[in-house]
């Protein structure tokens, strides 16, 4: 049997009013919603489900330190035999990506599901202090360093005095992100940007401006993974987990080992190439998860779409709008389709409806491969996966 | 009500770096294997084995290695500090610490300027080691 794994379902949480849920759900009910679109759309239904992973910032203190023991009992999966509940940040679920492929691969189960929920925006839980000062980050806390934006404002200021990029270079970043959410209608901010109202927005954290902060949303998102056998029945192509690679280095940013170079997407990318065999020449679509402008700069250099200190070259003169060199971040991105506080789910979701040629007006041009990669905590740990329509 | 700044929950590897500050003494730690200086994490040296590791005070100076100027405070404790500085300092000896620079001119601040500790006494309980750009 041919158990190479492969993505056969995906599915995102409508959202109105700028991010925000409808009334009356729950983050439960958001996965609920989700897990069936998801299911319903490969043609598979719950009592398929034998593995679940699912991670989220929810119901702690609670019930939600044990999310996969909540999930598995709200949905009614019976006997799961697989489960994973890591949590490394916003990256998480391309690591769960990841550890889903190795168990299917390895017959400790057959279909997994993925899943996401938040209420962050309704329930107005999203702020910027109130973080305890506890182990590595009582420094900075007792300091006052905003998180995570403060984290990532220092991380940018380095790479600035290192390599030259400027307001202009995250602007550009922003602006094209926007263009791209124009065409996504479940995207948050919809109106096009300028560089101009992308530079004079409000500073938060210098050289950081809001325009180069990720949205604060609501949304939820699953993905569903089976063997290659058991998709040939199913209704939708299968996606093929081509490579992945995780690595993290630090919890707090002051321990970023160098602040001007995102080391760990150097080496969850380089894992995920090897693993592949293909190279960056061959990406024809690049999900990064964009929690702040810097972080795309940095993942693009340290990924190697160009070399370190360069990426204010490759981003300049909307190189990666629509229509332009590179597609970047189709959905809109965090900045601003929808950012639910872990983003990295829906760099799969966006990559997985790419490659299936789904996406209506932002749709590209025939994909094959598509990267996505996760940054999780402030600039802590990283994920890749490469997805393809062609098996290994 | 004014909120109260929030204060660090002293730990096994803090409790010498706050206690020696009420004395206006900057101490960190240092591994006796490789000659290295660090505060809290072990991330930024090959120091690994804990048995070698002392405490030691150390100059004070150091060169600023990022920072952030803070105009959406951590907070409503912060409110009034607004704008402010936070920065990451790699002192001489090595380590590299977090803390706020201390200044009237939040735009006159660059990467690799010289600092200096000072230590503020927030009561007799806390005092916080901050930086001031070296003259």
């Amino acid at each position: 049997m041919d158990r190479e794994p492969c993505i056969v379902g995906v599915s995102d949480f409508p959202l109105t009013d700028r991010g925000r849920a409808a009334e009356g759900n729950s983050e439960l009910t958001i996965q609920k919603y989700c897990a069936e679109e998801a299911l319903k759309q490969a043609g598979l239904k719950f009592s398929d489900i034998d593995g679940l992973a699912v991670a989220g910032m929810w119901g702690i203190p609670g019930p939600g330190l044990m999310q996969p023991n909540l999930l598995v009992e709200y949905l009614g999966i019976k006997s799961p035999k697989w489960l994973e509940g890591t949590n490394i940040g916003g990256s998480t679920f391309l690591l769960h990506v990841n550890h889903a492929y190795q168990a299917i691969k390895a017959g400790l189960c057959d279909t997994v599901l993925i899943l996401y929920g938040s209420l962050q925006k309704s329930n107005m839980s999203r702020v910027l202090g109130d973080r305890p000062a506890l182990y590595s980050n009582q420094f900075e806390v007792v300091s006052g360093l905003p998180l995570p934006v403060g984290g990532y404002a220092l991380a940018a200021q380095r790479h600035m005095a290192t390599y030259g990029s400027t307001r202009e270079t995250l602007a550009e970043i922003a602006v094209s992100t926007r263009a791209w959410a124009t065409m996504n209608e479940n995207a948050a901010f919809q109106t096009p940007l300028s560089i101009d109202e992308a530079i004079s927005s409000k500073p938060i954290a210098s050289p950081l401006h809001r325009s180069d902060c990720c949205l604060v949303t609501d949304g939820g998102g699953a993905v569903v993974i089976t063997t290659h056998e058991k998709s040939k029945d199913l209704n939708t192509k299968p996606i093929f987990i081509r490579g992945f690679g995780e690595s993290n280095s630090h919890s707090s940013i002051n321990y970023m080992p160098n602040m001007a170079h995102l080391e760990i997407a150097t080496n969850s990318s380089t894992k995920a190439f090897n693993m592949a065999k293909l190279s960056v020449k061959d990406i024809d679509l690049t999900m990064i998860y964009d929690s702040f402008t810097i972080t795309v700069l940095l993942t693009l250099e340290a990924i190697g779409f160009c070399k370190l200190g360069e990426g204010k070259d490759f981003v300049k003169n909307q190189r990666t709008s629509p229509g332009g060199e590179f597609a970047l971040n189709t959905n809109g991105g965090g900045l601003s389709y929808c950012h639910p506080g872990m983003y990295g789910i829906f760099t799969i979701i966006e990559s997985t409806r790419q490659l299936w040629g789904i996406c209506g007006k932002r749709q590209l041009n025939s994909p094959q491969n598509a990267l996505c990669n996760g940054t999780g905590g402030v600039l802590s740990s990283s994920t890749t996966l490469i997805l393809s329509k062609e098996s290994n | 009500m004014e909120a109260k700044k929030p204060r660090p929950t002293i730990d096994p590897d803090s409790k010498i770096y706050w206690e020696s500050a009420k004395l206006n003494k900057l101490m960190v730690q240092y591994s006796k294997d490789t000659n290295e200086y660090f505060l809290y994490s072990k991330q930024l040296t090959n120091a690994q084995d804990s048995k070698n590791i002392e405490w030691k005070e150390v100059s004070g100076k150091g060169k600023i290695y990022s920072y952030t100027v803070i105009y959406a405070p951590a907070g409503p404790a912060f409110v009034e500090e607004v704008p402010y500085v936070v920065a990451s300092i790699t002192l001489n000896e090595g380590a590299r610490i977090i803390s706020n620079i201390i200044t009237d001119n939040t735009e006159n601040i660059s990467i690799g300027d010289n600092v200096e500790v000072i230590f503020e006494k927030q009561d007799d309980e806390f005092t916080i080691p901050k930086f001031i750009i070296s003259k």
